[in-house]
């Protein structure tokens, strides 16, 4: 019983290892696919995260446009290229963003429309009417849209109060408010006096700035938070290792394909005659099954240790798992 | 409870008994009631056409497949279970090829011969004589898928002579060689039963049978419809020698019921402008048959005469034809 059952498993490890295809499919294949998941999934954990490539086109080049571009390429989540090519060019820039993303170059396009900067400080101030900025976008992104879009909130939020409060067309929008609500007759006086003395109170805040007094106070609204960013892995002390998941998650794949072709195995062989002639010896069908079982089981170890190893020595990732894979 | 009273009376056993095998799969009766026993030394033919149940009947015999009821004994031990030591007495040539192709013919014997416990030099000495018995010791060493069709046959017949059992069942071992091969098979048979070898050989070419087996069992729709020698079951046959007369036009004249009445002939038959009868001795009948053919004016082209064969044996016990079935 005992010879037999190790020559029926000596038999699967031979016809395994004289098959070129089930080495390949058992061995390089997973590294490969493996290798391949741990570089999109972020690899080593020491490279940079995958930035959202965006393109602006400042069709106004107006401050406040100029500092919402300027805001927009600061952030680290985001690559931008702006494609602003000056005024006469904005139409033709446009388009070629749109181009772009359609093409699947750029994730997001931010189109800022001319006269923006002006129209968002009247707006900023008084009911008028806000301007518009699109956000040309591929629809298989629509996460990084809304990423996008947030950011540029907060960017187009702190360039126009910016302005606004400090900035020299924020200035003028100043003077020019307070002289458009003298004139207006749709507010009563009720109304008006609070608008007048916010907006007397900020010409007063400018000119002091201009006199030196309040140097270094951070100008128009800001973010009230920063964060603080940290990777927790499953281990303390460990940094994330794109690698490592991605090749346990090959290996566990490549496994159970291994317990199917097993499956398959079998009926092959009854198809083949084979389990015919196996099932004429003098042998319980629990050993024939039993060998079948164990040889899948040193084979799904190889498998593992192969794997593993392979991604310690190309990849330098630590072994942090047991020796049986788990 | 059967008694078995043989035992007493030290009448020899047979080494192979199978005693009202049935098997049915659903509604579909493989094999219905089949009885059978061979003798050592003794080869036994197991013919029938395809699905007549000579698979499903070796299967039971080999202990791959449970009868729903019957038995099958080995030297009087009925064989129980997948683990009865009695398999060992037994050895399987399937139908198929079941052989590993990606491996060589040695790795593949050492494989069989282990199932049977058999390893070291136990083993290299079954598996030099049984290719040396194949005459395939020169390949040993190459992969089977590099072999040819006849030569995975040989091999096939070699795997099942690792452990030296006294019965071989052999399921159409010849399907699909060449002549060559076919003969280097029955050669190797041959050899195998004058080692005193039972052999329990299936097929459904009646030219294999009639050379190679002592006894024939036909069966047909899992029933033994004959278990005779070769010489039994001719004498089963009304007629054995037919003349075949082969005419011009003119036996749209002939007379068949004078010529049935003639002494020494048995029977007539008209079929296509081919005159068949059934005579006693043709070398008597066969000269006075053409001369009174020759007297009513009928013409003949060309005389042959032909022999019974199985397949009129099994036209006859059947009412159909062996390979057509």
């Amino acid at each position: 019983m005992t010879t037999a059952f190790r020559a029926l498993v000596r038999k699967d490890l031979q016809l395994f290892l004289v098959d070129r295809r089930a080495l390949l499919m058992s061995f390089a294949v997973p590294i490969a696919v493996g290798s391949f998941f741990g570089y999109v999934l972020g690899g080593q954990g020491n490279q940079e995260r995958a930035k959202i490539p965006v393109l602006t086109v400042d069709q106004d080049q107006s401050a406040i446009s100029g500092e919402i571009v300027k805001k927009l390429s600061g952030e680290r989540a985001l690559e931008v290229k702006d494609l602003t090519g000056g005024k006469t060019a904005g139409a033709a820039r446009a388009e070629e963003a749109q181009m772009a993303v359609r093409k699947g170059t750029a994730t997001v396009a931010v189109i800022i429309p001319p006269n923006f900067g002006q129209d968002a400080g009247r707006a900023f101030f008084g009911p008028a009417q806000k301007p518009e900025i699109d956000i040309l976008f591929d629809p298989s992104h629509a996460a990084e849209r809304a990423m996008v879009a947030g950011i540029l909130t907060g960017d187009v939020m702190q360039a126009v109060s910016k302005e606004m409060f400090t900035g020299q067309s924020g200035r003028e929008m100043v003077k020019d408010s307070l002289a458009l609500l003298e004139r207006s007759q749709l507010l009563t006086a009720a109304d008006k006096q609070p608008l007048a003395d916010l907006l007397r109170s900020v010409d007063r805040w400018n000119r002091q700035v201009d006199q030196g007094a309040a140097a270094g106070i951070s100008r128009g609204l800001t973010m009230p938070y920063t964060t603080r960013e940290e990777a927790v892995t499953a281990r303390q002390n460990t940094r994330y290792n794109g690698y490592a998941h991605a090749f346990a998650g090959m290996v566990v794949q490549f496994v159970l394909f291994l317990g199917i072709d097993v499956g398959v195995g079998l009926l092959q062989q009854r198809q083949r005659g084979l389990w015919k002639r196996l099932r004429a010896a003098p042998l319980s069908r629990g050993t024939l099954i039993g060998s079948r079982a164990l040889s899948a089981a040193i084979l799904a170890f190889l498998v593992v240790q192969v794997n593993f190893l392979s991604r310690g020595w190309c990849l330098a990732c630590a072994w942090k798992a047991a020796w049986l894979g788990f | 409870m059967r008694i078995d009273v043989r035992r007493w009376y030290s009448v020899e056993i047979p080494i192979l008994e199978a005693d009202f095998l049935k098997k049915s799969y659903g509604n579909l009766v493989a094999v219905n009631g089949v009885s059978l026993d061979a003798g050592a030394g003794e080869t036994i033919g197991l013919l029938g056409p395809n699905g007549a149940g000579k698979t499903t009947t070796v299967s039971m015999i080999a202990g791959l497949v449970r009868p729903d009821s019957g038995t099958v004994r080995i030297e009087g031990r009925p064989l129980a279970g997948d683990t009865d030591p009695n398999k060992r007495r037994i050895g399987l040539v399937p139908q198929d090829l079941a052989l590993y192709d990606e491996l060589t013919a040695q790795a593949n014997l050492q494989l069989f011969a282990a199932l049977y416990d058999l390893e070291g030099s136990a083993a290299r000495r079954a598996i030099g004589d049984a290719l040396e018995l194949v005459g395939l010791r020169d390949r040993a060493h190459d992969r089977v898928k590099t072999y040819s069709g006849g030569m995975k046959r040989r091999l096939n017949l070699a795997a099942a002579l690792l452990h030296d059992p006294q019965i071989l069942l052999l399921d159409e071992p010849t399907v699909g060689v060449d002549p060559q091969s076919r003969n280097a098979i029955f050669d190797n048979l041959e050899v195998l039963k004058s080692r005193g070898k039972t052999l329990l050989y299936t097929t459904h070419y009646m030219e294999e049978a009639e050379r190679l087996c002592d006894r024939l069992i036909i069966i047909d729709h899992g029933k033994v419809v004959a278990d005779d020698t070769l010489a039994g079951l001719y004498r089963l046959l009304p007629v054995t020698n037919l003349l075949a007369v082969e005419l011009d036009d003119g036996h749209r004249e002939l007379r068949l019921d004078q010529l049935a009445a003639l002494p020494g002939v048995l029977s007539a038959k008209l079929d296509a402008g081919t005159l068949r009868v059934g005579v006693a001795d043709l070398a008597i009948e066969t000269p006075r048959l053409l001369a009174w053919l020759v007297e009513r004016g009928h013409v003949y082209r060309h005389v042959a005469s032909e022999r019974a064969d199985l397949e009129t044996v099994f036209l006859t016990l059947t009412g159909r034809s062996l390979r057509d079935s």
